[in-house]
Order: structure tokens, then C-alpha cells, then sequence
């Protein structure tokens, strides 16, 4: 369960606690907090490997290709709630900084 | 579509192709993205993250024996082409330096100093060519190419550390000493002003050299040291 909590790894949580119910993409996360791919993914991976995101991959109209969401598991909302300090929380109300006002 | 965008799915489709088993619906799910993003350089940048995402994976943790030999083969093929590439430089270097001695000077001990240095190439050459790189063992057992992946790690990690490593560094010294030396002895004139700076130079280059490569070379020891101990525990577990 340990994670090294480094500054992306915050931001990642904390993208998901704005809607923890929700599945969310890998590209909206990425706009949202900023980090490129190659940032992001290894997160989502480590994550994953320590059973705390749930993924899955959407099924689609025909013709589309899927697309792979992220979730946080019961777990992982309580990890991330614990890593996330009140500082940090306080970008939970603010604007997404690269999403353009859309969350 | 156009080329950026191209060069984009392009690469993706690399990283998914050259991704490991394990982690092929992470490269897939990069991959997809790549629909959902408008702008073609975005997506370009998308893309090559997930190349650099690749390469983690490359060198993410054994979890279990069976991923030995993929480990083994990348690892083997890589260490082959950066042997081969470092006997051209130095071959090419050897090569150069010699054409240069023979042209530039008749002074004997500057000469020697100068055929000091290109010896000592030649020898970190042989060196190299004596313990050469192993071989992915084809049709060999589970053991067998787990023995040659620890072989061929223990060898790079000693390539870029400890004695071997700084005794092929200390061998060329001496014959860049003494030339240089010879080089200060000799009469004021606007060729020993023209040599003299370019020892400076490739003194400058040489310290420059080492202070981005070691603690590069310490990373890359110790990544090296992680997984020969991985794969003691691996070997340990049996699988």
C-alpha cells in the first residue's frame, strides 16, 4: 500500500477526489492537472499494481475505439484522503488549470 | 490526417507493439487517447510520453521468472549495439589521432606521449573485445538464460564502476601527461600556444564528461545491481 507521495502523485488524487464516483480518462487527467502522459501513466500504473484504481475499458458504439477510465477503489479514496493535506485540498475548489474551466 | 498526427499514431503504435505483455493494455490505453486529443502537436507530445511510459516498463521490476527472457533479450540487445558503437568511437578516435601525431611533430617523447594515448585506446578496445557482451542462448532452459542476463548485467555494472571502470579511465592519463608536459617545455611560438589550448580544452571536456556521467552512471548501477538482486530472490523462490 506505501506510495512515495510526490507532488504529481497528489495532483493525481486529488483529480479524483473532485469526483470520486466518477470514471475519468487519462487525457481529461492529464489536462486537468497538467502532467504529460509519460508522467501520468506510471502514476495510474503504481496505483493500479497496489489495488488502489479500478480500470476498466468503456464499451463503445461501433465504429469507436474503446477507451480505458480510472476509478478509485474504496481503498484508494481513503489513501488518497489521507495523502491529500488540507493545503493541497484547497485545489479541490479551484479551477482546473489546463482543462479550460471544464473539469 | 496529417504528419504530425501520423508520426503520432505512429509512435504509438511502436510502444504498443514493443510494450511488454504485462503492461500492453497500458501502451493500448495511451493509444486510444490519441482520438480524443485535438491538436496535432498535443497529440504528437501524447505520444512520445508514452514512449518514455515504455521505457519505465522496460525497466520495471522481474515479478516472476517467466519474464526473464524478454528481460534478458532486451537487455542483451541493447548492451550489444552500445559495445559495437563504443568500438567505433574509440576505433575512429584511434584512428584520427594517430593520422594526426604522424603529420603534426617530429619531437620523440611527444610523439610517445601521443602513441601512449592511442595504445591505451587500443587496449580498452581489446579489452572489451575479450570479454565480449553474451548472447541470447537460443533453445536454452530458463536457467541457462537467467544465468547469462546475471553475467550480462554483472558485467555492465563493472564496466561503469569500480576498478575496471577507473583503470581504463588512469591508462590513457599517462600518455596525455606526458605530451602535455613536452608540450610546456617547448619554445614559445604560436604552435605550443595552439596546442597548449587545446589540452585545455579536451581537460575541460574530459572534467565536463565526468561530472555528467557519473552520477548518471551511478543511476544506472544501481538499476543494474536492483535487478541482478531480483533475480537472486527470483532464483531463490525458485520462480
Amino acid at each position: 500500500m506505501q506510495l512515495r507521495r510526490s507532488p504529481q502523485t497528489v495532483l493525481v488524487f486529488t483529480e479524483f477526489l473532485r469526483g470520486p464516483e466518477e470514471w475519468k480518462y487519462g487525457y481529461d487527467i492529464s489536462r486537468s492537472t497538467g502532467l504529460k502522459s509519460g508522467t501520468l501513466y506510471p502514476i495510474l500504473m503504481r496505483l493500479a499494481d497496489r489495488s488502489l484504481l479500478d480500470t476498466a475499458w468503456e464499451t463503445t458504439a461501433a465504429g469507436r475505439p474503446p477507451r480505458h477510465m480510472y476509478k478509485l477503489t474504496a481503498d484508494g479514496l481513503r489513501y488518497a484522503r489521507t495523502q491529500v493535506t488540507a493545503e493541497d485540498g484547497q485545489l479541490l475548489h479551484a479551477q482546473p488549470a489546463f482543462s479550460g474551466g471544464k473539469a | 490526417m496529417t504528419r504530425l498526427r501520423k508520426l503520432a499514431v505512429k509512435i504509438s503504435d511502436t510502444v504498443v507493439r514493443r510494450c511488454p505483455p504485462a503492461y500492453k493494455d497500458w501502451a493500448q490505453a495511451t493509444a486510444r487517447e490519441l482520438e480524443f486529443i485535438e491538436s496535432d502537436w498535443a497529440a504528437l507530445r501524447w505520444a512520445l510520453g508514452s514512449w518514455k511510459m515504455a521505457a519505465s516498463c522496460q525497466n520495471a521490476p522481474l515479478a516472476s521468472m517467466s519474464e526473464v527472457p524478454r528481460a534478458a533479450r532486451n537487455f542483451l540487445r541493447e548492451t550489444r549495439v552500445s559495445t559495437v558503437l563504443t568500438w567505433f568511437s574509440l576505433l575512429g578516435t584511434s584512428y584520427w589521432f594517430s593520422f594526426f601525431v604522424a603529420q603534426i611533430t617530429r619531437q620523440a617523447s611527444l610523439r610517445l606521449g601521443w602513441w601512449l594515448v592511442i595504445a591505451a585506446m587500443a587496449y580498452i578496445v581489446c579489452d572489451v573485445i575479450v570479454s565480449p557482451g553474451r548472447r541470447f542462448p537460443r533453445g536454452g532452459g530458463l536457467p541457462e538464460v537467467a544465468a547469462t542476463y546475471r553475467s550480462a548485467l554483472v558485467r555492465q555494472r563493472d564496466l561503469l564502476s569500480g576498478v575496471w571502470c577507473w583503470s581504463r579511465m588512469a591508462i590513457i592519463m599517462p600518455g596525455c601527461v606526458m605530451s602535455a608536459y613536452r608540450v610546456w617545455l617547448m619554445k614559445p611560438s604560436a604552435a605550443r600556444e595552439i596546442m597548449l589550448k587545446g589540452y585545455l580544452v579536451a581537460c575541460g571536456i574530459m572534467v565536463l564528461t565526468l561530472i555528467v556521467t557519473r552520477p548518471m552512471n551511478r543511476r544506472i548501477v544501481a538499476r543494474y545491481q536492483r535487478t541482478i538482486d531480483q533475480l537472486d530472490a527470483l532464483e531463490g523462490d525458485g520462480g
